[in-house]
């Protein structure tokens, strides 16, 4: 990895950092708790699509561990950690399959896993199988969540595209 | 210029650069898992519709406050609505109402009124919970607790 690459996936970190600090103050309306909006999703899917895999995972486990340090509370760790690594194992499977097309299925998939992955951590931590009551609705939520931030990943792209071709004759937007 | 993109080692979401035998097996491979998808979602809609009004109503309510039980109350033997209030340590306070033989947190001192969104506590699968003031209420055909509760003693996002 040149330092080139190194730099701009620490840009990545960041903007996926500074997304998920300033969406965690957004209050959702649901009686259900820990449900958000999952931004942070948009640079980890565009990251996916744009460098693989590997990187990706790198952007995403420093996200997980900065933010359990910066969010004060080390206890969100285990649920940040399962839920956004079985979402990146769906979504690298998904990318696969559907080879880069199809953004917003991915996403959709992606932030289900991402639900049943802290849904599976809250089980753990509260020893108890009665949080699956919240099953259904963490689903539907997952879908409205991932079709909106596949969306956004998908004119993202379609943007940059349009800025490179138009206005980058030396290669230097990455 | 156009051509000057496919130098860049990138991937290539857009329609034009796929060609037609590609872009059909993605449709189609599109086309299985959404539908997938979607049965499983109407499937485990109607599961849980299902599982949610077969047990039974409640009609004992059952508060824990900081996983003690605090009070019982029998919700088919109150005659008239009335409201209390249930105050925490630091100046938290839930005020609740029983309604109708319903139980429901009408105005708390938390900060997101999660509790008060629930609305009324039906049966025992989605217990009326104020996590920031550790106050749950269970609604239960049983006028005894439940000796295995479950102890809620962290809050996160």
């Amino acid at each position: 990895m040149n330092t080139k690459k190194m730099v701009i996936l620490a840009l990545f970190t960041t903007t996926a950092l500074t997304i998920y600090l300033l969406e965690s103050v957004i209050p959702m309306v649901v009686p259900v708790p820990g449900i958000k909006l999952g931004l942070s999703n948009i640079i980890t899917l565009y990251v996916m699509i744009k460098y693989g895999n590997k990187d990706a995972f790198l952007v995403l486990i420093t996200k997980i561990l900065l933010t359990s340090i910066f969010g004060g509370q080390m206890m969100s760790l285990l649920y940040s950690l399962l839920g956004g690594c079985l979402c990146f194992l769906a979504m690298g499977i998904m990318n696969k399959l559907l080879q880069n097309r199809y953004i917003y299925i991915t996403s959709v998939i992606g932030a289900i896993f991402h639900n049943i992955g802290q849904l599976i951590a809250a089980m753990l931590v509260l020893q108890s199988v009665s949080v699956l009551a919240y099953f259904y609705i963490l689903l539907v939520s997952g879908v409205v969540t991932g079709l909106f931030t596949g969306l956004c990943t998908h004119f993202l792209i379609v943007q940059f595209r349009k800025i490179k071709s138009k206005h980058d004759k030396n290669n230097q937007i990455p | 210029m156009r051509s000057d993109n496919n130098s860049y080692s990138d991937s290539q979401p857009l329609k034009q650069n796929t060609t037609n035998n590609v872009e059909k097996l993605l449709k189609k491979r599109a086309a299985i898992i959404c539908s997938v998808l979607a049965l499983i979602i109407i499937a485990s809609g109607f599961g849980w519709f299902w599982w949610c009004n077969s047990s039974n109503s409640g009609q004992y309510a059952h508060l824990y406050q900081y996983g003690i039980l605090i009070d019982t109350i029998d919700l088919a033997a109150v005659s008239d609505d009335y409201t209390f209030t249930i105050t925490g340590t630091d100046g938290s306070y839930n005020i609740i109402e029983i309604h109708d033989h319903k139980i429901h947190i009408i105005d708390a001192s938390c900060p997101d009124l999660v509790c008060v969104n629930t609305g009324y506590g039906k049966n025992n699968i989605l217990p009326i919970t104020c996590l920031p003031n550790s106050l749950i209420i269970k609604v239960t055909s049983q006028p005894a607790a439940d000796s295995n509760e479950v102890d809620i003693d962290v809050y996160t996002y």
